[in-house]
């Protein structure tokens, strides 16, 4: 994560969290590329200096704990204080022996409701869990279930919550207004990792979702930023033309993170599939990490939703004609998808993209020459 | 002239950045006194320079801080301050009560004329810590002097008319040592604490008792008359059973007095004694007689050292007192003062009488706050500080108090080269393994079968089995 850590060079806002006391509970909100992750694990690391060492850390997903994780050089916050929510709440509940085994595996939303269920039922049954720990830092908290909003501030004295509701790409109510209502509330605005165009382009998908828009905060200094609509006959030439562009991203981007992204899992799959079996296989993240011991493994291949909270150097966003079926939600998980890119955004697809994506991609090609007047007129066109 | 900014978390940043604007603005008064003034609420911070930052572009000398914040601000500091970290060796973090105290108790360092015994009692705290022969003393370096707690102790004793925060120094120094992972000693620091708080009781440093004064009475009683008159035998010790006909033993030739003190220690080996911090005063003291004002008789000690550690201590502060055989005292300006004492002495001595500033900057590599702040999170604490020495890093315990750690790390690129030198020894034993496998089937007379070089080591793997 590139995010700020010089005190002497910092914005209104940023100046605002860092002045937050150890004590207290809070709500960090910000545009993708603001830097919240990097400011809960900051926190952590100051409560933990201040004799507050019985916290943790909650991540939403593997991908990002494994981010995480893979980062926690830059962070001195002991690896053990880094946890997935569900991981969490099933070890809580384990140590209290009850039952889990039932709880559905093949559906998600329905598994982590029963979760959040059973530890209130648990904190009913054992008052004295109440508060246990001294404080737990949660990650993405716009996409939590109301239930796991209550678990945290039963579980823990002090909370603070990172999230934006931009961000949500889980059919769950938004959580983050009730929170707001329990909890002082930081508002960060600029944002520091996204390119101009990436702004751009993110805001009209945004716009299209009711969401307010970026670009106007954008304080991005990286490399020139880039998004490109790559338009395709069909699937093969989608996975060639990325094959390519990766090879050279490889060597543009040493070391840096580039993602492959589909929107579902079968396309996830098909794209790994091919990836692998081409020139690019040495280079190809395992299934789920997003890092690796080996440096030169630098590709991450995804389907949208495991992407949540991960930010890319250039990311590929493959067979987008499929993007509609994600349905209801899938404004905001494109919108998530696009904000991943630091400096490279390339969204491919054969046929057709929604219409929110074509008004994207036209605002920010160069404007069409307007015709002449009279090639309108055949007549005169057939005299020539 | 002092410069003052008052300031707080949220523009903390332009402060040191050197903004002093708004509501940070640059202030002078012309002493400390007056700075204080200024009440500090809540997270509030005051920054003091001693000289002009905008010229200097230097870190405030001094971070004042309301009281009981100073954990909070120390654990803020070293988080979102990475590009100064460790902020302490720039800057001192005190509470506003602190620096009163402080202040006030600070003078230029002295220790009313025992600066040659706490030497002397300094180096037998390497001694015993590190079980070395005293001959080692000639080659040892400085920091190991400066890492004993003798050392922090009385250069707190030295640095201030009352310190009163002896508790805390010696707790501080333990935990310091803890927490960056040194090796064990082999006499305990509740041992030194001891030693060191029956001679500042009877030294009469700091007007606040000792925080642990040696709870034996003879112990403090025989301390005081050796400081009063260090040419004389303290007489409380010769009422202790044995002590007096040894001692009247400790004035002919050297020889006798080394039979002496041989005879007392097997003694004393045969009946432990029931009062372990009186005998070992009695043992170390009669050693310092074999040849007052030195330190060339540890062996006589050796056989007791591990029943009485503190006797090496003890040895080491009578030695430092004084070389009675001539007739002069050890205590400065008196005698000798210490000149038949190891060469370190004197290097300790400077040390603890070295003045020191509370508004000038640290001399330290990082504070004991900031260091137990950092050790919070785990991981090496003390990796990428900026050192004097390599391999010893230098943490102040309290305002001018510091004391030194060994930090063992691997010099720059030192991984590359072991890397690339462990492959470079298993190519050659690769290659001799080849070499090998060649002669043998040279001394067979024929060709190898297929996987020979496991036909090769069977007998081997046998025999060990």
């Amino acid at each position: 994560m590139t995010w700020w850590l010089d005190i002497t060079d910092l914005d209104d806002d940023q100046k605002d969290v860092i002045a937050l006391p150890a004590a207290g509970s809070y709500l960090i909100l910000g545009p993708p590329g603001s830097g919240k992750t990097n400011l809960l694990l900051i926190r952590a690391e100051y409560l933990i200096r201040t004799e507050v060492p019985n916290l943790l850390v909650l991540m939403f997903n593997d991908a990002l704990h494994n981010f995480v994780m893979r980062g926690g050089s830059h962070y001195q916050v002991p690896a053990t204080k880094i946890r997935k929510i569900m991981s969490w709440e099933l070890v809580l509940l384990r140590e209290h022996d009850v039952t889990v085994d039932d709880l559905p595996d093949d559906d998600l939303p329905e598994k982590r409701r029963l979760l959040a269920e059973r530890v209130l039922s648990l904190l009913d049954e054992k008052p004295s869990l109440e508060r246990h720990l001294q404080c737990l830092l949660v990650d993405e908290v716009q996409d939590c279930l109301p239930e796991e909003i209550d678990v945290f501030f039963r579980c823990a004295a002090n909370v603070c919550f990172a999230g934006d509701s931009r961000q949500r790409i889980f059919n769950t109510k938004d959580v983050i207004s009730q929170i707001k209502n329990r909890l002082r509330t930081v508002e960060l605005k600029t944002h520091y990792r996204l390119g101009h165009e990436i702004c751009q382009v993110a805001d009209v998908i945004g716009r299209a979702a009711g969401l307010s828009p970026i670009e106007p905060n954008c304080n991005y200094k990286g490399p020139t930023s880039e998004v490109r609509f790559v338009p395709c006959v069909n699937d093969d030439e989608q996975v060639k033309t990325i094959i390519e562009t990766l090879s050279i991203q490889l060597t543009a981007y040493p070391e840096e993170l580039l993602g492959v992204v589909a929107p579902r899992k079968q396309d996830r799959d098909f794209l790994r599939e091919r990836l692998e079996s081409s020139d690019l296989q040495p280079f190809i993240l395992p299934h789920r990490q997003a890092g690796s011991d080996e440096p030169k493994q630098q590709i991450y291949i995804a389907h949208l939703t495991e992407i949540k909270g991960l930010e890319f150097r250039a990311v590929h966003l493959g067979l987008m004609q499929h993007l509609y079926r994600l349905r209801s939600n899938q404004k905001l998980i494109a919108y998530t998808a696009v904000t991943r890119g630091k400096t490279t955004v390339r969204i491919y697809y054969t046929g057709n993209i929604p219409g929110y994506m074509e008004e994207a991609k036209a605002a920010i090609e160069p404007p069409r020459p307007t015709p002449p007047l009279a090639d309108l007129f055949p007549k005169k066109r057939g005299k020539a | 002239m002092l410069y003052f900014c008052l300031t707080n978390r949220r523009d903390f940043g332009d402060v040191v950045a050197g903004e002093f604007t708004g509501r940070n603005l640059l202030k002078t008064a012309p002493e400390l006194e007056e700075i204080l003034e200024h009440p500090l609420r809540d997270l509030a911070l005051l920054a003091v320079w001693s000289q002009k930052p905008q010229e200097t572009g230097q870190l405030p000398n001094l971070l004042v801080c309301a009281d009981g914040t100073d954990q909070d601000w120390a654990a803020w500091l070293t988080t979102f301050g990475v590009k100064f970290r460790p902020f302490s060796a720039y800057s001192r973090l005190m509470t506003v009560s602190e620096l009163r105290r402080f202040k006030k108790a600070s003078r230029v360092p002295t220790l009313n004329g025992l600066t040659w015994a706490v030497a002397g009692l300094v180096l037998g705290e390497v001694l015993a810590a590190s079980g070395l022969p005293d001959r080692a003393l000639d080659t040892i370096p400085a920091a190991a002097f400066a890492s004993t707690l003798s050392f922090a102790v009385f250069r707190a004793a030295a640095a201030y008319s009352d310190f009163g925060h002896w508790s805390q120094l010696v707790f501080s120094w333990e935990e310091v040592r803890k927490a960056t992972r040194q090796r064990t000693r082999a006499i305990g620091g509740e041992v030194v604490a001891e030693v060191c708080a029956a001679i500042i009781d009877a030294g009469g440093f700091g007007n606040e008792r000792s925080a642990k004064v040696s709870s034996d009475a003879t112990v403090r009683f025989a301390c005081s008359e050796l400081l009063r008159s260090p040419d004389r035998v303290p007489s409380i010790l010769a009422e202790e059973p044995h002590f007096a006909s040894v001692e009247s033993r400790m004035h002919g030739a050297r020889e006798d007095r080394v039979v002496a003190v041989n005879e007392f220690a097997r003694s004393i080996l045969m009946a432990p004694a029931t009062r372990p911090e009186v005998t070992s005063l009695m043992l170390g003291y009669l050693v310092s007689r074999i040849a007052p004002g030195t330190i060339r008789h540890l062996t006589v000690l050796a056989p007791v050292a591990s029943l009485y550690p503190s006797a090496i201590l003890w040895y080491g502060f009578c030695a430092g007192l004084g070389n009675a055989e001539g007739g002069g005292l050890a205590r400065v300006g008196v005698g000798r003062a210490g000149i038949d004492l190891p060469a370190g002495a004197r290097r300790i001595a400077r040390d603890l009488l070295r003045a020191d500033s509370l508004v000038g900057a640290p001399a330290c590599d990082i504070s004991y706050l900031e260091l137990m702040a950092l050790s919070r999170t785990g991981g090496r604490e003390l990796e990428g500080l900026t050192t004097l020495t390599a391999g010893t890093v230098i943490v102040e315990l309290a305002p001018g108090v510091c004391s030194a750690l060994n930090v063992l790390r691997p010099a720059a690129g030192e991984e590359p080269v072991r890397a690339a030198r462990e492959k470079e020894i298993l190519a050659t034993i690769g290659e001799s393994i080849e070499r090998l496998r060649r002669a043998y089937i040279e001394l067979a007379g024929n060709e190898p079968p297929e996987r020979e070089q496991r036909s090769l080591f069977s007998a081997k793997r046998k025999r060990r089995a």
